[in-house]
């Protein structure tokens, strides 16, 4: 962070500090990796234990090395809270489990209950996971700081579960054309209750930006998989490959004679099947990789686009490239240093989002005071169960 | 940088709205005042009263509250002020040995406690299981039984020879124990090529058609069919079942995963620790003894497996299960001393059992 010095002979307060609003993080590396070596080595010797602990110090660090117009954020969140809110999660499944069980050894044979119960068990699990969302975003707006004044967030995170598993299935039945929409006015509702001391959030996001985006996203995945199709028949036909094939195809295959011939064939271009196989395969991954990156960029702008924060309005320089780069360049640290690499992910990351966010502005300070928004006791529970825990 | 520009960086926070004020910290005594640029002061704290929320080693600044009422925030940056300050109350200059020390405190607390919540749910389900097992009605473990074995026989080719049928379930009426024969016992042989039985809560025990093929002669067979039903009389798949498919659920919790399984696969994957195999031994030495067959078949069979084992099959093989085959031979062998008794089928018999697969 680099609060710029005050001009020379200036004193008014509101003139001594920089007048654009902006996101800037200054970690650094060094300390990421002392963080989080540390907390492994803990996590270790406790048998896992002190992840909670973990997690929270790692917070901390970010937290404060991320400040909005000079002024950094702070995490109050403790360990504590984190673990009570598992026990509570370990709690329900031992007693989910052991119902589970139960009726699975009281049941008589072919009696549907115990396949009833299994289908109503992950149902439940899927309710529960978007409830967990819901809360772990309100848990982490109360124990954030900001200028002595804390974040909260209204609403109920059992309705916003149940909103969410309508919407999933209305998505599932119109084949996910429904997604985007969906997604949207899940978010909307997220942001809108979304406070930061008494000022409000607020999005009224469209989707229509979404759709077009989605639609672009379909094209590229069919008609890039059609060309690579289309381009590993052409390299098996050259090869000569696919007619004697079809000519065996063709023939009789229930014959054991046909079937030693097929093997034969298979054996032969061994290599040409491999190479086209991950050909085949990388191809439609990198398809995949930018059919999403496009909508997902196009879901950042519109959601910088339409989101405001009491007199704060955003913009983001976020690009398709960029966010590839982002990603690849993630993924490839993280596997190759076989996630000991995590502080370098975390790092980019953060100064990814800090350069690509633009805050447009002025924070009158003295309209934000503090409001007493409930406060939840205990942490993330079952996100914690499901969270891959980068942060 | 001078002091002064240094100074009107530093800057207060009370907790009630999100101004920023800029501030000239003074310490008075053991009282910190903190003032405007215009020399008001704010606010004043006890320096007894404060603590450190955080340092920032990139800009060297320090932000403070005050225990009694942690709302308000204040940030310095190194000045004559702020060392005037960590010299008057040295304790906040140590404030991030402080911390580690409490986090340690509570963290070691916690853990202390989850180690033992683990412990405690770890040796309650093993040793609560077996109980559980026990208690379980046999109506119960009959219906779930009946559900896995029907669950086999739904993806397996069953074995239907007529005589053989009926030699090996004359054999498995010969070994029953008396006090598990309150519910029907049924073996079914399944073409499976892989060397493998295992028994079903509720008198049911599968054999593959491997291990008859395995099988030198139909001592080992009926030392096999005798092991399993030492597992039946203990109760042992039950226990089992519980034990892995309660445990499983656990694990996936931990991991992520949902806690759905594959209940007929599970059957077969089912592991018994050496103390319970041990037992089985043991009784199916005493069943064989008491049925008056050749009680070295279960020992000659595990030398025979211990050697050779063949992979290329999504079902696992007896031995894959059964751990310590070289100990558990010697002990079965000696538990058997002698050899006494007739062989357990008659040629023409084991020749039926040996084409089951096959016959009609």
């Amino acid at each position: 962070m680099t609060v710029q010095s005050p001009a020379t002979g200036q004193s008014a307060p509101s003139q001594q500090f920089a007048p654009r609003e902006q996101f800037t993080y200054d970690g650094r590396l060094g300390e990421l990796f002392g963080i989080f070596f540390t907390n492994l080595l803990f996590s270790i010797i406790t048998l896992g234990f002190y992840r909670f602990w973990a997690k929270t110090r790692m917070r901390r660090y970010i937290w404060s090395r991320v400040s909005l117009n000079g002024d950094a954020f702070e995490y109050t969140g403790t360990g504590g809270e984190l673990l009570i809110g598992f026990l509570i999660v370990v709690g329900f499944f031992i007693v989910a489990t052991v119902l589970k069980t139960v009726l699975d050894l009281a049941a008589p044979p072919d009696s549907p209950i115990p396949a009833l119960a299994t289908v109503l068990f992950a149902l439940i699990i899927v309710y529960l996971v978007f409830v967990a969302r819901y809360a772990a975003q309100r848990y982490r707006l109360t124990r954030t700081l900001w200028r002595g004044i804390r974040g909260g967030m209204t609403g109920s995170a059992w309705a916003w579960g149940f909103k969410a598993m309508l919407l999933g299935v209305l998505t599932a039945i119109t084949l996910g054309f429904a997604g985007p929409w969906a997604q949207m006015r899940l978010l909307d509702d997220r942001v809108n209750n979304s406070y930061f001391g008494d000022a409000k959030a607020s999005m009224h996001s469209s989707s229509g930006p979404l759709y077009v985006a989605f639609l672009i996203g379909l094209a590229i995945n069919l008609i890039g998989s059609f060309v690579i199709i289309a381009l590993c028949g052409v390299i098996a036909g050259g090869s000569g490959f696919l007619s004697e094939f079809l000519t065996l195809a063709g023939q009789n295959t229930d014959t054991e004679e046909a079937r030693r011939q097929m093997d034969e064939l298979m054996k032969q271009h061994l290599g040409l099947l491999i190479g086209l196989g991950v050909f085949f395969y990388l191809s439609v991954i990198v398809l995949g990789i930018v059919a999403f990156a496009q909508y997902y960029v196009a879901m950042l702008r519109e959601i910088a686009n339409k989101l405001t924060m009491a007199e704060l309005r955003f913009g983001t320089t976020v690009t398709i490239g960029r966010i590839i780069g982002l990603a690849l360049v993630n993924i490839l640290v993280y596997l190759l240093t076989f996630g000991l690499g995590l502080p370098v992910v975390i790092h980019r990351s953060l100064r990814f989002i800090t350069n690509n966010i633009q805050v447009y502005g002025e924070i009158e300070g003295s309209q934000i005071t503090h409001a007493d928004l409930p406060r939840p006791r205990y942490g993330e529970g079952l996100l914690e169960a499901f969270d891959p825990g980068l942060f | 940088m001078s002091i002064e520009s240094t100074a009107t960086r530093d800057r207060f926070f009370d907790g009630r709205n999100a101004v920023r004020r800029a501030v000239l910290p003074q310490l008075i005594g053991r009282t910190l005042s903190i003032n405007d640029p215009e020399g008001r002061a704010v606010a004043r704290w006890d320096t007894a009263d404060m603590t450190v929320v955080d340092q920032n080693k990139a800009n060297g600044s320090m932000v403070f509250t005050i225990a009694s009422d942690p709302k308000p925030r204040l940030v310095l940056f190194d000045s004559p002020q702020r060392a005037a300050l960590l010299a008057a109350e040295p304790r906040l200059r140590r404030w991030r040995r402080h911390r580690a020390r409490h986090g340690m405190a509570v963290g070691l607390a916690w853990t202390l406690f989850g180690v033992a919540l683990a412990a405690l749910l770890y040796f309650g389900w093993r040793d609560g299981s077996a109980w559980v097992a026990d208690s379980v009605p046999r109506k119960w473990e009959k219906n779930l039984g009946d559900r896995v074995r029907g669950a086999m026989l739904d993806g397996l080719y069953g074995c239907e020879g007529k005589d053989g049928k009926a030699a090996i379930e004359s054999l498995g009426r010969k070994l029953l124990p008396e006090s598990i024969a309150d519910l029907p016992l049924t073996i079914d042989v399944v073409r499976v090529k892989q060397v493998n039985a295992f028994a079903l809560p509720g008198n049911h025990i599968f054999v593959f058609s491997g291990l008859i093929e395995k099988a030198k002669n139909p001592d080992e067979l009926a030392g096999v069919l005798a092991h399993e039903m030492g597992h039946l009389e203990l109760r042992h798949p039950t226990r089992g079942m519980i034990q892995q498919m309660g445990l499983s659920a656990v694990i996936s919790l931990m991991f992520g995963g949902n806690a759905a399984g594959d209940i007929a696969y599970l059957a077969t994957t089912l592991s018994y620790t050496r103390d319970m195999e041990r037992e089985a031994d043991t009784r199916a030495i005493a069943l064989l003894q008491r049925a008056k067959i050749h009680t070295n078949g279960l020992a000659s069979f595990f030398r025979a497996l211990k050697d050779d084992k063949d992979g290329d099959s999504p079902w696992p093989d007896w031995l894959s299960t059964h751990p310590g085959l070289k100990e558990r031979a010697e002990t079965a062998e000696k538990a058997a001393q002698t050899n006494d008794g007739t062989p357990a089928l008659t040629d023409a018999e084991w020749r039926a059992v040996q084409g089951m697969c096959t016959a009609p």
